[in-house]
Protein backbone atom coordinates (compact mmCIF):
# COMPACT_ATOMS: atom_id res chain seq x y z
CA UNK A 1 0.00 0.00 0.00
CA UNK A 2 2.87 2.38 0.72
CA UNK A 3 4.19 1.79 -2.81
CA UNK A 4 0.76 2.46 -4.38
CA UNK A 5 0.30 5.60 -2.29
CA UNK A 6 3.76 6.87 -3.34
CA UNK A 7 2.96 6.24 -7.01
CA UNK A 8 -0.37 8.04 -6.65
CA UNK A 9 1.34 10.99 -4.96
CA UNK A 10 3.97 11.20 -7.71
CA UNK A 11 1.31 11.05 -10.43
CA UNK A 12 -0.63 13.86 -8.80
CA UNK A 13 2.41 16.00 -8.22
CA UNK A 14 4.18 15.40 -11.52
CA UNK A 15 1.63 17.07 -13.80
CA UNK A 16 1.27 16.49 -17.51
CA UNK A 17 2.45 18.26 -20.66
CA UNK A 18 0.21 18.85 -23.68
CA UNK A 19 1.54 19.33 -27.20
CA UNK A 20 -0.71 20.47 -30.05
CA UNK A 21 0.08 20.62 -33.75
CA UNK A 22 -1.84 20.85 -37.02
CA UNK A 23 -1.32 19.02 -40.28
CA UNK A 24 -2.66 20.44 -43.54
CA UNK A 25 -3.99 17.80 -45.91
CA UNK A 26 -4.60 17.77 -49.65
CA UNK A 27 -8.31 17.07 -49.10
CA UNK A 28 -10.52 19.99 -50.15
CA UNK A 29 -14.21 20.57 -50.82
CA UNK A 30 -15.83 23.38 -52.85
CA UNK A 31 -18.14 25.61 -50.85
CA UNK A 32 -19.32 28.03 -53.53
CA UNK A 33 -19.54 28.66 -57.25
CA UNK A 34 -16.49 29.52 -59.37
CA UNK A 35 -16.29 33.18 -60.38
CA UNK A 36 -14.36 34.39 -63.42
CA UNK A 37 -12.91 37.86 -63.83
CA UNK A 38 -10.38 39.65 -66.04
CA UNK A 39 -7.70 41.48 -64.07
CA UNK A 40 -4.47 43.31 -64.76
CA UNK A 41 -1.92 41.76 -62.44
CA UNK A 42 1.70 42.75 -61.75
CA UNK A 43 4.19 40.20 -63.06
CA UNK A 44 6.30 39.27 -60.04
CA UNK A 45 9.56 37.27 -60.02
CA UNK A 46 10.11 37.57 -63.75
CA UNK A 47 13.80 36.79 -64.37
CA UNK A 48 15.15 38.97 -67.18
CA UNK A 49 18.49 40.03 -68.65
CA UNK A 50 19.27 43.53 -69.91
CA UNK A 51 21.19 43.37 -73.17
CA UNK A 52 22.66 46.15 -75.28
CA UNK A 53 24.27 46.10 -78.74
CA UNK A 54 27.58 44.28 -78.98
CA UNK A 55 30.42 46.57 -80.10
CA UNK A 56 33.31 45.66 -82.41
CA UNK A 57 35.63 45.29 -79.40
CA UNK A 58 33.02 42.87 -77.87
CA UNK A 59 31.78 45.40 -75.29
CA UNK A 60 28.15 44.87 -74.35
CA UNK A 61 25.95 45.14 -71.28
CA UNK A 62 24.56 41.95 -69.72
CA UNK A 63 22.79 42.46 -66.38
CA UNK A 64 20.27 40.17 -64.70
CA UNK A 65 17.16 41.52 -62.98
CA UNK A 66 14.11 40.10 -61.25
CA UNK A 67 10.82 41.95 -60.95
CA UNK A 68 9.62 42.48 -57.39
CA UNK A 69 6.16 41.66 -55.98
CA UNK A 70 4.74 44.80 -57.64
CA UNK A 71 6.29 43.83 -60.99
CA UNK A 72 8.88 46.63 -60.74
CA UNK A 73 12.53 46.65 -61.76
CA UNK A 74 14.99 49.52 -61.83
CA UNK A 75 17.71 49.82 -64.47
CA UNK A 76 20.62 52.24 -64.14
CA UNK A 77 21.04 53.97 -67.48
CA UNK A 78 24.59 55.23 -66.93
CA UNK A 79 26.36 52.25 -68.53
CA UNK A 80 24.22 52.28 -71.73
CA UNK A 81 24.63 56.08 -71.83
CA UNK A 82 28.44 55.79 -71.60
CA UNK A 83 28.34 53.10 -74.30
CA UNK A 84 26.29 55.44 -76.50
CA UNK A 85 28.71 58.38 -76.05
CA UNK A 86 31.83 56.22 -76.39
CA UNK A 87 30.85 54.35 -79.56
CA UNK A 88 28.88 57.22 -81.09
CA UNK A 89 25.61 55.53 -82.03
CA UNK A 90 22.13 54.89 -80.62
CA UNK A 91 21.95 51.99 -78.22
CA UNK A 92 19.12 49.47 -78.22
CA UNK A 93 18.37 48.13 -74.76
CA UNK A 94 16.49 44.85 -74.68
CA UNK A 95 15.04 42.77 -71.87
CA UNK A 96 15.43 39.06 -72.51
CA UNK A 97 13.02 36.86 -70.52
CA UNK A 98 14.56 33.64 -69.24
CA UNK A 99 11.12 32.06 -68.76
CA UNK A 100 9.68 33.00 -72.16
CA UNK A 101 13.07 32.81 -73.94
CA UNK A 102 12.41 35.90 -76.02
CA UNK A 103 12.85 39.68 -75.95
CA UNK A 104 9.93 41.16 -74.02
CA UNK A 105 10.91 44.83 -73.98
CA UNK A 106 13.01 47.11 -76.13
CA UNK A 107 14.00 50.78 -75.89
CA UNK A 108 16.37 53.05 -77.77
CA UNK A 109 18.80 55.43 -76.15
CA UNK A 110 20.12 58.22 -78.37
CA UNK A 111 22.92 60.74 -77.78
CA UNK A 112 20.60 63.42 -76.34
CA UNK A 113 19.18 60.88 -73.85
CA UNK A 114 22.73 59.78 -72.97
CA UNK A 115 23.82 63.37 -72.24
CA UNK A 116 20.73 63.81 -70.01
CA UNK A 117 21.57 60.61 -68.12
CA UNK A 118 25.19 61.72 -67.60
CA UNK A 119 24.01 65.12 -66.33
CA UNK A 120 21.59 63.52 -63.85
CA UNK A 121 24.25 61.09 -62.59
CA UNK A 122 26.77 63.93 -62.21
CA UNK A 123 24.29 65.84 -60.05
CA UNK A 124 23.85 62.74 -57.88
CA UNK A 125 27.64 62.29 -57.70
CA UNK A 126 28.17 65.90 -56.65
CA UNK A 127 25.62 65.32 -53.89
CA UNK A 128 27.79 62.43 -52.67
CA UNK A 129 26.08 59.41 -54.21
CA UNK A 130 28.38 56.50 -55.01
CA UNK A 131 28.46 55.41 -58.67
CA UNK A 132 28.87 51.64 -58.95
CA UNK A 133 30.43 50.61 -62.28
CA UNK A 134 32.05 47.48 -63.67
CA UNK A 135 35.83 47.70 -64.24
CA UNK A 136 35.43 47.73 -68.01
CA UNK A 137 32.84 50.53 -67.85
CA UNK A 138 35.10 52.58 -65.55
CA UNK A 139 37.83 52.32 -68.24
CA UNK A 140 35.34 53.53 -70.85
CA UNK A 141 34.52 56.45 -68.56
CA UNK A 142 38.25 57.34 -68.34
CA UNK A 143 38.64 57.14 -72.12
CA UNK A 144 35.51 59.24 -72.58
CA UNK A 145 36.84 61.97 -70.25
CA UNK A 146 39.99 62.23 -72.43
CA UNK A 147 38.05 62.04 -75.69
CA UNK A 148 35.12 64.40 -74.99
CA UNK A 149 35.53 67.90 -76.33
CA UNK A 150 32.37 69.40 -74.80
CA UNK A 151 33.63 70.95 -71.54
CA UNK A 152 30.29 70.76 -69.72
CA UNK A 153 29.93 67.04 -70.45
CA UNK A 154 33.60 66.42 -69.54
CA UNK A 155 33.09 68.15 -66.16
CA UNK A 156 30.04 66.02 -65.54
CA UNK A 157 31.99 62.86 -66.42
CA UNK A 158 34.78 64.02 -64.09
CA UNK A 159 32.27 64.50 -61.25
CA UNK A 160 31.01 60.96 -61.84
CA UNK A 161 34.61 59.60 -61.96
CA UNK A 162 35.35 60.88 -58.45
CA UNK A 163 32.50 58.84 -57.02
CA UNK A 164 33.03 55.61 -58.95
CA UNK A 165 33.08 52.37 -56.99
CA UNK A 166 34.15 49.30 -58.91
CA UNK A 167 31.41 46.68 -58.77
CA UNK A 168 32.58 43.20 -57.89
CA UNK A 169 31.91 40.26 -60.18
CA UNK A 170 29.07 38.86 -58.04
CA UNK A 171 27.30 42.21 -57.59
CA UNK B 1 -20.79 -4.75 15.36
CA UNK B 2 -17.09 -4.23 15.63
CA UNK B 3 -16.34 -6.88 13.03
CA UNK B 4 -18.87 -5.34 10.57
CA UNK B 5 -17.31 -1.88 11.06
CA UNK B 6 -13.85 -3.28 10.47
CA UNK B 7 -15.03 -5.03 7.30
CA UNK B 8 -16.59 -1.84 5.92
CA UNK B 9 -13.48 0.15 6.83
CA UNK B 10 -11.26 -2.41 5.08
CA UNK B 11 -13.56 -2.44 2.02
CA UNK B 12 -13.45 1.35 1.78
CA UNK B 13 -9.67 1.35 2.14
CA UNK B 14 -9.25 -1.36 -0.49
CA UNK B 15 -11.57 0.18 -3.07
CA UNK B 16 -10.90 3.86 -2.33
CA UNK B 17 -7.20 3.73 -3.06
CA UNK B 18 -7.49 2.10 -6.53
CA UNK B 19 -10.30 4.55 -7.36
CA UNK B 20 -8.09 7.48 -6.32
CA UNK B 21 -5.32 5.98 -8.46
CA UNK B 22 -7.68 5.88 -11.47
CA UNK B 23 -8.74 9.48 -10.79
CA UNK B 24 -5.10 10.55 -10.76
CA UNK B 25 -4.52 8.80 -14.08
CA UNK B 26 -7.55 10.51 -15.62
CA UNK B 27 -6.40 13.88 -14.30
CA UNK B 28 -2.80 13.54 -15.49
CA UNK B 29 -3.52 11.99 -18.90
CA UNK B 30 -6.53 13.96 -20.11
CA UNK B 31 -6.03 13.66 -23.86
CA UNK B 32 -4.24 10.41 -24.48
CA UNK B 33 -7.25 8.83 -26.08
CA UNK B 34 -9.06 9.92 -29.24
CA UNK B 35 -7.88 10.65 -32.78
CA UNK B 36 -7.05 13.99 -34.41
CA UNK B 37 -9.70 16.68 -34.60
CA UNK B 38 -10.85 17.54 -38.13
CA UNK B 39 -11.04 21.26 -39.00
CA UNK B 40 -12.20 22.63 -42.36
CA UNK B 41 -10.40 25.89 -43.08
CA UNK B 42 -11.71 28.26 -45.78
CA UNK B 43 -9.41 29.34 -48.61
CA UNK B 44 -9.69 30.44 -52.22
CA UNK B 45 -8.46 28.39 -55.14
CA UNK B 46 -7.25 30.90 -57.75
CA UNK B 47 -6.28 29.94 -61.26
CA UNK B 48 -4.81 32.69 -63.46
CA UNK B 49 -4.47 32.38 -67.23
CA UNK B 50 -2.66 35.17 -69.12
CA UNK B 51 -4.70 36.50 -72.03
CA UNK B 52 -2.31 39.16 -73.28
CA UNK B 53 1.44 39.65 -73.58
CA UNK B 54 3.33 41.32 -70.75
CA UNK B 55 3.09 45.12 -70.76
CA UNK B 56 5.67 47.54 -69.34
CA UNK B 57 4.97 50.98 -67.88
CA UNK B 58 8.16 53.01 -68.02
CA UNK B 59 9.40 56.08 -66.22
CA UNK B 60 12.85 57.69 -66.28
CA UNK B 61 14.18 59.77 -63.41
CA UNK B 62 17.62 60.45 -61.91
CA UNK B 63 19.30 58.48 -64.69
CA UNK B 64 17.35 55.35 -63.86
CA UNK B 65 14.70 53.57 -65.87
CA UNK B 66 11.88 52.11 -63.80
CA UNK B 67 9.79 49.45 -65.50
CA UNK B 68 6.57 48.03 -64.10
CA UNK B 69 5.53 44.74 -65.67
CA UNK B 70 1.85 43.87 -65.74
CA UNK B 71 -0.29 41.40 -67.61
CA UNK B 72 -3.99 40.93 -68.25
CA UNK B 73 -5.15 37.58 -66.84
CA UNK B 74 -8.39 35.67 -66.50
CA UNK B 75 -8.73 34.76 -62.82
CA UNK B 76 -10.96 31.81 -61.91
CA UNK B 77 -11.66 31.86 -58.18
CA UNK B 78 -13.36 29.01 -56.34
CA UNK B 79 -14.03 29.24 -52.59
CA UNK B 80 -13.02 25.94 -50.99
CA UNK B 81 -12.40 24.45 -47.57
CA UNK B 82 -9.25 22.49 -46.79
CA UNK B 83 -9.15 19.67 -44.26
CA UNK B 84 -6.70 20.35 -41.43
CA UNK B 85 -6.01 17.79 -38.74
CA UNK B 86 -5.45 19.04 -35.20
CA UNK B 87 -3.39 16.63 -33.08
CA UNK B 88 -3.11 16.84 -29.30
CA UNK B 89 -0.65 14.70 -27.39
CA UNK B 90 -0.43 14.64 -23.58
CA UNK B 91 2.12 12.85 -21.47
CA UNK B 92 3.47 12.90 -17.95
CA UNK B 93 6.61 14.91 -17.65
CA UNK B 94 8.28 14.60 -14.29
CA UNK B 95 10.74 17.24 -13.22
CA UNK B 96 11.63 18.49 -9.78
CA UNK B 97 10.56 22.03 -10.60
CA UNK B 98 6.94 21.13 -11.39
CA UNK B 99 6.93 18.58 -8.56
CA UNK B 100 8.06 21.24 -6.07
CA UNK B 101 5.67 23.82 -7.47
CA UNK B 102 2.66 21.48 -7.15
CA UNK B 103 3.78 20.19 -3.75
CA UNK B 104 4.12 23.66 -2.26
CA UNK B 105 0.89 24.81 -3.92
CA UNK B 106 -0.98 21.97 -2.18
CA UNK B 107 0.88 22.64 1.06
CA UNK B 108 0.06 26.33 0.81
CA UNK B 109 -3.62 25.48 0.27
CA UNK B 110 -3.68 23.23 3.34
CA UNK B 111 -1.91 25.87 5.46
CA UNK B 112 -4.36 28.58 4.26
CA UNK B 113 -7.40 26.50 5.15
CA UNK B 114 -5.78 25.56 8.46
CA UNK B 115 -5.04 29.19 9.25
CA UNK B 116 -8.64 30.08 8.49
CA UNK B 117 -9.90 27.58 11.04
CA UNK B 118 -7.25 28.63 13.58
CA UNK B 119 -8.32 32.28 13.22
CA UNK B 120 -12.05 31.49 13.09
CA UNK B 121 -12.29 29.04 15.94
CA UNK B 122 -9.21 29.60 18.15
CA UNK B 123 -7.98 33.19 17.94
CA UNK B 124 -11.22 35.00 17.17
CA UNK B 125 -13.41 35.56 20.17
CA UNK B 126 -16.99 36.41 19.16
CA UNK B 127 -17.75 37.78 22.62
CA UNK B 128 -14.89 40.30 22.44
CA UNK B 129 -16.98 42.94 20.67
CA UNK B 130 -19.80 42.45 23.15
CA UNK B 131 -17.36 43.00 26.03
CA UNK B 132 -16.25 46.35 24.54
CA UNK B 133 -19.86 47.43 24.44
Amino acid sequence: MTRTSSLLLILLLAGCTTRTWTETTETTRPVGPTTESVKTMPVADEFVQLRTDTEKDSFTVREDFTTNADGKLEIELLTPALQCLMYGHDITMQLWSYTQEKVIYSRNLNEADAVDVVREWSVQARLGTEVPLRGRVAKILDELIEKTEDKAVRDQLDAIRTKVRIRLEWE
Amino acid sequence: MKSTGDAVSRLLYKTGLPLAFCAALILTLPACSGGPEEIWQPEALVEETPVEAMHFNESVSSGKLTLTASQKVVARETPIERLTLLYTDSHIEFDWESFGFTFFAILGGIVSVGLYFVVAYVLYDPNKDDKNK
